[in-house]
């Protein structure tokens, strides 16, 4: 069946943009009327989703499993303060910053471009060497690059301020530019994925040997997504950091590390839409149960979950995901397209 | 006619890929030694001999897999000793899997659209070749199904239309009739034997099907236990007695 150009492209974006729609769906209402708690929430999740993306990029295309990404939100988050906290806050607090960056006072756009493209520059370095590994072997390696990173960064404090919060760094100010990066992160991921290099690295996912059979430099390939999900991770620190207005170390380390990854599997670790749902559907399941930790009043009387449920619950429920939905919920599939689009595509 | 048989001829003399004096020894058991074969521009030759010849380490090593402890290597004329595989197929040697090895969660078209694509051609020109071979060797009416859920001689098919969608000028086909019926055989036997004219590639065919790869071959290369014992056309072959004693000694004496 003949195809149109643009009839081909359309359907191209409409996983990102079906996505996206849905996102602003339920961002434009809390806009308009909620609560700040709730507007809080879901912010968060679409910062997660910015994060989960991140993930997403490497682990879901490659198959290898990288559990240090969070390294590079941490570095995408202290670079967003370096260059956007008030300057009388830097000449006190980090006294170890160049004079030049002591002065300045980004917008947090220009902060969230920045700290993406520190990331990936820490990526490539880093990346040349860990995606060398096999499979199990780079997974650990990721993981002693995040342990490296937040000694680093808990330590150097002239620099980082050390484990003491930073302060002073201007949020957006709406739930918009959050948005906004939740929705670009989606669209870079489904580029690349759809691209030929996503293609060449989805394959070398499913085998690796007939990979290279294939001619495709699997080593480049994974580099590649390895650099890209780093930005998009650093992107995501920053996105993070102007959201809170604040900044600890400990933010970027082992639990959101768990978190992100409890998403990823939950959502299935290889589909896009996997992501959004993951992220929904954990974080929607974590503030229940934060919830419930806090107490439900009925009748007069309180009732309270223990302390420390909401993680046990967590894990109970990322277990019974995997045991009966090993693919994740989405099982690993991408949103069905409408049908004509779809049969249209297949015939091309 | 005649010129199209003297130009291959003068093409025979610098295009080839071929391995001389090639041994393989793994902790010191040779698994082949001084193997010596070339295959030309647009012929089929079988590579044939017992369970534990040697063939499949053989093509490891003209694929760049396995890197040979003595001999040589070479791809029209180049020294190909050392390449990566990912170099030796860029280079126009393709090989298919015994055991299948599909992308099996991509689509039927994509996985003979990332070979194309592996090769350098833009995803619109890789869609639309991977397209062609795919309806060549039947399976246009599946494109967009998950390669892991083909049955099995479908997925030989797809590893085959694989190895061709980079326009390979060599095709090593790691026993491609395993476990197919009589009917299937012949439809694989139709595909191979098209293979020169409408791919323009040499084939290289592994096979234990003696039917298969006694009609399809236009010379035959036998090994057993590691060594080169005959090669010739299949009618040599099969009036060679070293072939008749070591490979079909028993079934001859019956």
């Amino acid at each position: 069946m003949a195809l149109s150009p643009l009839k081909g492209a359309a359907r191209e974006a409409l996983l990102p943009a079906v996505l996206t729609a849905g996102l602003g769906l339920v961002t434009l209402p809390v806009w308009l009327f909620a609560s700040p708690t709730v507007e809080t929430f879901w912010s968060e999740i679409l910062v997660r989703i910015v994060l989960v993306t991140g993930f997403y990029i490497f682990i879901g295309n490659s198959g290898v499993f990288a559990f240090g990404h969070v390294a590079f939100a941490c570095i995408g988050g202290y670079a967003a303060a370096w260059l956007s906290m008030n300057p009388m806050f830097k000449q006190i607090m980090l006294t170890g910053l160049p004079g030049p960056v002591q002065a300045m006072q980004l917008s947090p756009w220009a902060g969230v471009a920045a700290a993406a493209a520190m990331a990936a520059l820490v990526a490539l370095v880093v990346g040349a060497a860990i995606v060398r590994l096999s499979d199990i072997a780079a997974s650990i390696a990721t993981f002693a690059f995040l342990v490296v990173v937040n000694r680093i960064y808990s330590n150097w404090d002239s620099v980082t301020g050390g484990v003491a919060p930073l302060t002073n760094i201007p949020q957006f100010g709406s739930i918009w530019p959050t948005f906004f990066f939740a929705a670009a992160a989606l669209c870079v991921a489904y580029l690349f994925q759809r691209s030929r290099w996503g293609l060449m690295l989805r394959a070398s996912r499913d085998d690796d040997v007939a990979a290279l059979a294939t001619g495709i430099s699997v080593y480049r390939m994974r580099l590649a997504a390895f650099v890209l999900s780093a930005a998009v991770m650093g992107a995501g620190g920053a996105v993070y950091t102007y959201f809170l207005g604040i900044l600890t170390v400990d933010v970027f380390y082992m639990g959101l590390t768990f978190l992100m990854l409890v998403m990823l599997v939950v959502g299935g670790a290889e589909s896009l839409t996997g992501v959004v749902a993951g992220v929904v559907a954990v974080s929607t399941v974590a503030q229940l149960l934060r919830m419930a930790e806090q107490g439900v009043e009925i009748g007069g009387a309180t009732f309270a979950l223990p302390l420390g449920l909401q993680e046990i619950s967590l894990g109970i429920f990322m277990v019974l995901v995997l045991v009966y939905r090993s693919d994740g919920i989405t099982r690993g599939r991408e949103l069905p397209l409408p049908g004509f689009l779809k049969s249209a595509a297949d015939a091309r | 006619m005649d010129a199209k048989i003297a130009e291959a001829g003068a093409a025979r003399a610098a295009e080839a890929l071929s391995v001389a004096g090639v041994t393989v020894r793994f902790d010191g058991l040779a698994a082949i030694s001084g193997v010596t074969l070339s295959l030309a521009p647009r012929e089929i030759v079988g590579l044939i001999g017992p369970n534990g010849a040697g063939k499949t380490t053989l093509v490891n090593v003209l694929t760049g897999f396995q890197r040979p402890s003595e001999g040589r290597l070479e791809i029209d004329g180049q020294d190909a000793l050392g390449w990566s595989p990912a170099k030796v197929r860029r280079a126009g040697v393709a090989r298919s899997f015994q055991a299948g090895r599909l992308f099996g969660k991509l689509t039927v078209l994509e996985n003979a659209q990332v070979a194309a694509i592996a090769a350098g051609m833009s995803q619109r020109a890789a869609r639309a070749r991977a397209a062609g071979i795919l309806e060549q060797v039947g399976l246009g009416g599946q494109l967009g199904q998950l390669a892991g859920s083909l049955p099995y001689t479908d997925q030989r098919r797809l590893d085959i239309a694989r190895a061709l969608a980079s326009g390979p000028k060599y095709v090593l086909l790691d026993e491609p009739a395993a476990g197919m019926s009589d009917a299937e055989c012949e439809d694989l036997m139709r595909i191979i034997r098209g293979l020169p004219d409408r791919f323009g590639c040499a084939v290289l065919l592994i096979e234990h099907n003696m039917h298969v790869v006694m009609s399809l071959s236009d010379r035959l290369h036998v090994l057993d236990g590691g060594r080169t014992i005959v090669t010739g056309t299949p009618a040599e072959v099969q009036a060679n007695q070293a072939f008749l004693s070591a490979y079909l000694g028993a079934e001859v004496a019956e």
